[in-house]
């Protein structure tokens, strides 16, 4: 009789037997408190260390990210769900009881809802782990200085109880209920695993299409964890709302709660209706009884065929073989394994095939390398689960089947099992490893795509996924072995993995060398292939192939076979196994492993230097203790450059020689300088042909990973003392010599400046003076070392000290420059200025630049790569002819022609509106890091930043052409005028620049698309503005990125439609007259841009450039209604309740309503749209005109002449709108 | 040939004694271990089947140490577990052709033929496509069966073998066997005491790890005859004769008990002479470790 069950027959009682039951079962199972453990852990951890980046003002447990947790965490509990639920039932069947059962008298009713019940309870119980994680990682952060006490917020619990009520008990339901069903219905665990995988992976796909899904009701409805939902209901927030208001069920989240509930309860009832004892216990059909076989009596003296046995020679290979086939046969012909591959071949090619635009919504060609990026960021631990399962599998299955009581007493030899077993189990890696390739190749041939990188797909598969994939095969074989328990095992290889995992993705110990399996790391690249150096990657890769091998010949030591009453007794076996031959292997993969351990440390850690997360705080620490009081030296000016540098790419080699002549423009003599060699191997330098003597001020102590280099790390900072002080007015010639080259392997991440093809390096110099960027920026870590608070941003708009340095380098003034470049014969070198002469010496490639009328600022990049060179040209109205040289990948050639354009169209716009391009030629190059750039005479394109895009319809915005403008216009921005190093300034070459690609892009493209480029720009500067919590300036203060470059643009382009394209490109042109190649200080800030714009703008419009520039204003416009009637002759007559606001935000993100509003607003009617030759829409506009409207409400009656289809207000998007979706409507007809 | 097994105990970890010294000798033919569910049965035969090593004692095979040199005996064994099972996804045939390249039968023509004769002799000819996973207990334990007897094993153990098969597929079995039994050693455990009457030349009783009794079936029945007596008597009385005689075994009918006792002498008080059989031998052996005449276990 089965324990605590009475033979009470009604409902109730049977129901509450059976409840209890579980309940006492669930209680004394120790996975149940693993997994509460488990998410209690991850979720304290979680809350305790990571408070948002770059959030402020918000709690770090304010009840919006609670919610957002709690429902991620769902995500990845459906997985406990599905051991809990499925294990409730299941378990009748694995241990055979089913037949008490059917005898006894059990109640379905009671069993169903006993069963469910108390199985789901402790789901729940599992889930409340993260309440009380949520609680006490914050408590927990606090007490240990990790967290600020004032980004905790306030206790209460309806904080916790509402999300873990409203999602967290939803969501476990609906995934209880689904796998409750599906066992109830297959009465098969190993669907639970299968289904698992499924629904995560399904999950984890269905959330990248929702990303695009542009109607967004439905991102609110089919979300089951309602993840997506929380999270767009929260991005409508006010900052006010993200601190402290609860991600309350309304509206469409709450329709989603009931939907998914509802489904839930659907699939339980449902499951519900159809058990039955019989069928659940007894299996959908019955299974043949061989009771009514046919027996025929045969004469048993039939003599069996004399087949005697032979275990000579000739008997391993053949044995080995079969017992690999049969294992083979085993896995292969498993439908979970194939269910499993299936799913995760599916995914693969879902997301290869929908990898999404890479930039402006456009679609990128199916580049190897962006599928093999994004296939090593996301499916690898995929191959891990199914290495691990399936290597269990294979592992316990003669235990598993009961097979084992034959298997082991048969000949083969335990190696021979064993052998067989792992040779069977390589497959697994092997395929895996090849499964890139063959769904990579795939996908790209069913898109017509051309270049797929074969040898790419090789090496990433077979010299970095296939060794990993042993390696972890390894580790698992190991554990199983050692674990011999299924589960057990899976669970001690899963934590193992989880913990080295996090080893390498935290910050405060990743030494690679210490975490097995793990390399430094590595990226695609389309011209440099695996970047940055591969050497590290073999290496590694045999260094833990090795230690892969002890792992294996421990295993075959402890491999179990027969019964093993206990681990002593394995022991002994080992100790019997562990013979010559075992421990000459044994000796071989020590020795193998010692030897590569050891190179591989000599390279990272003696050749080069590992530096622990705690150690980089504390050399910051010291960087700025040591050497701040170096902030304020006077620094030379650089006034001619003159640079002779040798690249050898093969060898991430570079030589220099630089030759500056200086001169001091301070009023101070300058005794010594302080430079910054960090990036450099070696360098010297010499003033006026004598040896500087140099002090190295900064000396670190010994990294603790290096503890066989000498006790002081000479740091490459280093201060030189001219033998005579360089007196104001004075000239000296300096003298430089320097040398890059990779400094052993890196831990993570090898420098990415000189690569095999796409070398992008400054020359070789070090860095001149103090820089601020390196100090520690953290407050609290500042606050533990002593340090002062600091100040966050660039100095204020009026900081003397701010006005007399340049924003883009810390060198003032203008320098000449000229340099002899040489490179391998496959590259070609480019720097900035006129190619005086190219020549071939001794096999290298020779280059010589010369940039010396006009004069420059000091930013004089050099590029070396195997390019291709598209020559073109462009003859400007005044007659001048510019060349246009592209330098690009020679399989990049789909968008040349749009960038070509951008320089052409561009070229004219502006040196028509600004002023004469300096330079005879316009340069454009890609490369292989950076998204884009520009140096004087040319400019940078990253390889993901549109040279493969794909563009198949005409109304998609041509970045490739706007972002060519926009570089273009640094040429004015940027390097005639340069800002200075204040607040706001950020806004001369980028806003500047912004503003003058729009007006390029509107000359080609019409306003139209320039419309729906500034839509797209708003929304982006919304969430920005949304995510940045008050953390924002206004647009003379700018300190972020999206304002000084987005906002920007929208502020420029909007003005120029208030006061007139010429009249602004009027100011603008004074502006840079009255700071272009300016030599000395002040140089230009945003109050000065701002003043020349405010000379130019009538007093009318005045107040749009205080809202503009001095507040952060948002309007609230919107059109309320819009109907039509006609009026006869064609004509109608539009009714339009328009609503107009303004509001301004203070520092802390809180918002009010602007007091006084008499603003000018857009009012506009179109008609039915229609396309120009080109295929782009084109908007008809049936009426535009410029009202001056206050505040609130208007009603405006408005004749035209054609069918009204929508109205506007401010339609163009001009103003910087709140909602900016809500500023058309469609016409209704009366 | 002749397998000798010389003091064999095993004590496993939880303190269970396994086996306690057991020693004896096999000859060819079959020999019978007879014995209680836990008598060590199954622990003596995984360890003569190299699957379990020993504490102490020695078991040697024509003077081959089947304790250390496992691969050795394995190589001529034949062993049939008492539970077993099978990977579910291969064929019988695909499983038996596996199994004989693992006994060393090299040759693929003498392979196909064996195992054709294997499947034709425990019935599966038809069945030999079938993936095992679809077999029934039955099936399943004629499978284990053929497999047992692939390679021309010198030592075949056989443990509680026939299991889930009907009366006719056992006496086929046991026919084979027997054939077998005249070249090789067979060790058959059961705990039908009729099975080693009629099959067994030598044979054995285990109880509680211990080796009871050891000797010929026929020799032992001889050893009782005369000694055996039987009685009609009450339910109630039962203890009342147990203190009085050595009560081998009773029987319940239509709430009648007749009991069976040994007896040196005729013990009268009613008592009427039976005729000695095997059974008694057994229940003599084993009622000195276990109670086996209640009525109520």
């Amino acid at each position: 009789m089965l324990p605590g069950l009475t033979h009470d027959s009604t409902n109730a009682i049977m129901f509450s037997e059976i409840f209890r039951f579980e309940i006492k079962y669930r209680l004394r199972k120790l996975d149940t408190w693993l997994f509460f453990l488990f998410f209690f852990l991850a979720i304290t951890i979680g809350f305790a260390l990571s408070p948002p980046a770059g959030i402020r003002n918000v709690f770090v447990n304010s009840p919006a990210i609670v919610a957002d947790i709690f429902t991620g965490c769902t995500t990845v509990m459906m997985l406990v769900s599905g051991v809990i639920m499925s294990g409730s039932l299941y378990r009748d069947i694995e241990f055979n009881v089913y037949e008490s059962y059917l005898t006894l008298p059990v109640s379905r009713n009671g069993y169903f809802w006993g069963r469910f019940l108390g199985s789901f309870l402790f789901v729940v119980i599992i889930g409340s782990s993260l309440i009380w994680g949520a609680l006490a990682g914050p408590f927990i952060g606090v007490r240990l200085g990790w967290l600020g006490p004032d980004m905790v917020a306030p206790f209460h619990w309806v904080n916790y109880l509402q999300p873990f009520f409203c999602y967290v008990v939803p969501n476990l339901f609906v995934t209880s209920a689904i796998f409750f069903g599906l066992v109830a219905y297959v009465r098969n665990t190993r669907v639970i695993y299968a289904g698992a995988i499924v629904l995560f992976f399904g999950y984890g796909f269905a959330q990248h299409i929702l990303q695009d899904i542009p109607n967004k009701t439905w991102v609110y409805l089919i979300d089951p964890f309602a993840f997506n939902s929380v999270r767009l209901k929260v991005s409508f927030f006010s900052p006010e709302q993200h601190k402290s208001s609860l991600v309350r069920l309304e509206g469409w989240l709450l329709v989603n709660r009931v939907i998914w509930s509802a489904v839930g309860l659907l699939i339980l009832f449902g499951t519900w209706l159809r058990f039955s004892f019989t069928r659940f216990f007894s299996g959908r059909e019955k299974r043949q009884k061989d009771t009514v076989e046919a027996k025929v009596q045969r004469i048993t003296s039939e003599s069996i065929p004399a087949a005697s046995a032979n275990f000579d020679h000739g008997y391993w290979l053949p044995v080995v073989v079969s017992l690999t086939r049969t294992e083979l046969t085993n896995i292969l012909r498993d439908n979970y394994f194939r269910i499993i591959l299936l799913a995760g071949i599916c995914g693969m090619v879902l997301s290869f095939w929908s990898l999404g635009p890479i930039a402006y919504g456009v679609l990128d060609a199916p580049r190897t390398t962006r599928f093999l990026g994004n296939y090593d960021h996301n499916f690898f631990y995929l191959h891990f689960l199914i290495i691990l399962f399936f290597t269990g599998e294979a592992l316990h299955r003669e235990k598993a089947t009961r097979f084992a009581a034959i298997n082991d007493s048969l000949p083969p030899t335990d190696r021979m099992l064993y052998g067989s077993k792992l040779l069977a189990l390589l497959m697994l890696p092997l395929l895996l490893s090849l499964l890139p390739m063959l769904v990579g190749v795939g996908v790209q041939l069913a898109k017509g795509y051309p270049h797929f990188h074969l040898s790419l797909y090789l090496s990433y598969c077979l010299g970095i996924l296939l060794p990993k994939c042993l390696e972890l095969l390894m580790f698992v074989f190991a554990v199983h072995v050692l674990i011999n328990n299924k589960f057990a095992g899976h669970a001690v290889a899963l934590l193992v993995w989880w913990l080295l995992w996090l080893g390498n993705n935290g910050a405060v110990m990743n030494y690679n060398l210490l975490l097995y399996s793990f390399t430094p790391s590595y990226a695609f690249s389309e011209m440099g292939g695996i970047i940055p150096v591969t050497k590290p990657l073999f290496w590694f890769a045999m260094y833990w192939l090795f230690c892969g091998g002890l792992l294996l010949l421990m295993g075959s030591l402890l491999y179990p076979r027969g019964v093993m009453a206990s681990f002593g007794e394995r022991l002994r076996l080992a100790r019997q196994r562990f013979g010559i031959r075992a421990k000459l292997a044994g000796a071989v993969l020590l020795i193998g492993f010692l030897a590569t351990g050891a190179y591989n440390y000599y390279e990272v850690s003696y050749q080069g230097t590992y530096l622990t997360g705690g150690e980089n705080i504390r050399r910051a620490a010291m960087y700025e203790r040591q050497l701040k009081q170096h902030a304020g030296d006077p620094l030379p000016s650089i006034v001619n450059y003159q640079l002779y540098t040798d690249i050898f790419p093969a060898e991430r080699r570079t030589a220099t020689r630089a030759d500056f002549t200086i001169v001091n423009r301070t009023m101070t003599p300058i005794h010594t300088i302080l430079l910054d060699g960090d990036e450099l191997a070696d360098y010297s330098l010499r003033c006026n042909g004598k040896e500087m003597p140099v002090t190295y001020t900064l000396i670190f102590p010994r990294a603790a990973f290096s503890p066989f280099k000498s006790t002081a790390d000479t740091s490459m900072y280093r201060v030189y003392t001219f033998p005579r002080p360089l007196a104001p007015g004075d000239t000296a010639l300096l003298e430089l010599r320097s040398t890059k080259e990779l400094a052993g392997f890196a831990n993570k991440w090898a420098p990415f400046d000189i690569l095999g093809n796409g070398t992008v390096f400054g020359g070789g110099l070090p860095d001149l003076g103090y820089d601020e960027n390196d100090e520690l920026r953290d407050p609290q870590l500042r606050a533990r070392f002593g340090l002062p608070k600091r100040r966050e941003n660039l100095p204020p708009r009026t900081d003397a000290g701010g006005i007399r340095r340049m924003l883009l380098t810390n060198v003032t003034g203008l320098a000449s420059f000229e340099a002899i470049i040489s490179t391998s014969a496959d590259q070609v070198a480019v720097a900035p200025g006129r190619l005086e002469r190219a020549w071939v010496d001794n096999g290298r490639n020779y280059y010589h630049y010369v940039l010396d009328s006009p004069k420059n600022y000091f930013y004089f990049p050099v590029i070396s790569a195997r390019y291709k060179v598209l020559r073109d040209s462009v003859t400007l109205p005044d007659g001048k002819k510019v060349g246009i040289d592209i330098y690009h990948h020679p399989e990049h050639e789909a968008n040349l022609k749009r960038f070509s354009d951008g320089c052409k169209d561009g070229l004219r716009y502006y040196s028509g509106a600004f002023g004469d391009y300096p330079f005879k030629e316009v340069r454009l190059l890609e490369t292989v890091t950076g998204w884009q750039n520009s140096f004087p005479t040319g400019m940078t394109f990253g390889e993901n930043n549109g040279w493969t895009t794909w563009f198949t319809a005409p109304d998609q915005f041509d970045f490739c052409y706007f972002n060519t403008a926009f570089q273009l216009a640094k040429q004015w921005w940027a390097f005639q005028v340069a800002g200075n190093y204040t607040l706001g300034s950020q806004e001369i070459p980028e806003g500047l620049a912004r503003y003058g690609a729009l007006m390029v892009y509107e000359k080609k493209m019409g306003k139209d698309k320039v419309r729906d480029f500034l839509r797209d720009e708003m929304k982006y500067y919304l969430d920005r503005h949304n995510a940045a919590f008050g953390n924002e300036n206004p647009l003379i203060d700018s300190k972020n990125d999206f304002v000084s470059d987005t906002k920007a643009g929208l502020i420029l382009y909007g003005l120029q439609d208030f006061m007139g394209e010429d009249s602004l490109n009027a100011a603008l042109k004074r502006f840079l007259d009255g700071y272009a190649y300016r030599d000395h200080p002040p140089y230009a800030g945003s109050g000065d841009l701002l003043r020349y714009i405010r000379k130019m703008v009538p007093d009318s419009l005045q107040y749009y450039l205080d809202d503009a520039w001095g507040r952060i204003t948002l309007y609230d416009n919107k059109v309320i209604s819009a109907t039509a009637s006609a009026i006869g002759g064609g004509k109608y007559k539009v009714h339009l309740r328009v609503s107009v606001g303004k509001r301004y935000c203070d520092s802390s993100g809180r918002e009010m309503a602007a007091n006084q509003v008499n603003d000018y607003v857009d009012i506009g009617i179109f008609g039915t749209g229609s396309r120009d030759k080109e295929g782009r829409t084109q908007t008809n506009e049936l009426y535009l005109k410029r009202y001056r409207l206050t505040a609130g409400e208007h009603e405006l009656d408005i004749t035209v002449k054609g069918d009204p289809v929508s109205a506007g207000v401010d339609p163009y998007g001009k103003l910087i709108d709140r909602q900016p979706d809500d500023n058309t409507i469609n016409c209704s007809l009366r | 040939m002749q397998l000798v097994i010389n003091s064999l105990s095993k004590t496993y970890p939880n303190g269970v004694r396994a086996l306690k010294n057991v020693s004896f000798v096999c000859h060819k033919g079959m020999f019978g271990l007879l014995g209680p569910n836990g008598a060590g049965k199954s622990t003596l035969m995984r360890t003569i089947a190299t699957l379990q090593d020993a504490d102490q004692g020695t078991i040697s095979l024509d003077g081959l140490d089947v304790l250390k040199e496992k691969t050795a005996l394995r190589r001529l064994l034949g062993y049939l577990p008492q539970e077993f099972g099978v990977y579910p996804r291969t064929t019988a045939e695909e499983m038996l052709d596996h199994i004989a390249r693992l006994k060393g039968v090299n040759d693929a023509a003498k392979r196909r033929d064996l195992v054709a004769t294997l499947l034709e002799h425990v019935n599966l000819t038809r069945d030999k496509k079938k993936r095992l996973g679809g077999f029934s207990g039955g099936m399943k334990q004629r499978f284990g069966i053929a497999q047992a007897l692939i390679g021309e094993p010198k030592l075949i153990i056989v443990d509680e073998p026939t299991a889930g098969l009907d009366p006719a597929e056992r006496n086929r079995f046991y026919n084979l066997l027997s054939r077998i039994g005249e070249n090789t050693i067979v060790i058959l455990s059961t705990h039908i005491v009729e099975d080693v009457s009629t099959l067994c030349s030598q044979f054995a009783i285990i109880c509680d790890g211990e080796v009871m009794y050891l000797g010929e079936p026929d020799a032992a029945v001889m050893e009782l005859t005369g000694k055996i007596y039987t009685k009609l008597i009450g339910r109630e009385s039962l203890a009342r004769y147990k203190q009085q005689h050595r009560v081998l075994s009773t029987h319940l009918k239509s709430g009648v008990l007749y009991i069976r006792i040994f007896s040196e002498t005729a013990p009268g008080d009613g008592f009427i002479p039976g005729q000695a059989s095997l059974e008694d031998v057994y229940f003599k052996a084993i009622g000195e470790q276990v109670d086996v005449a209640g009525i109520n276990s």
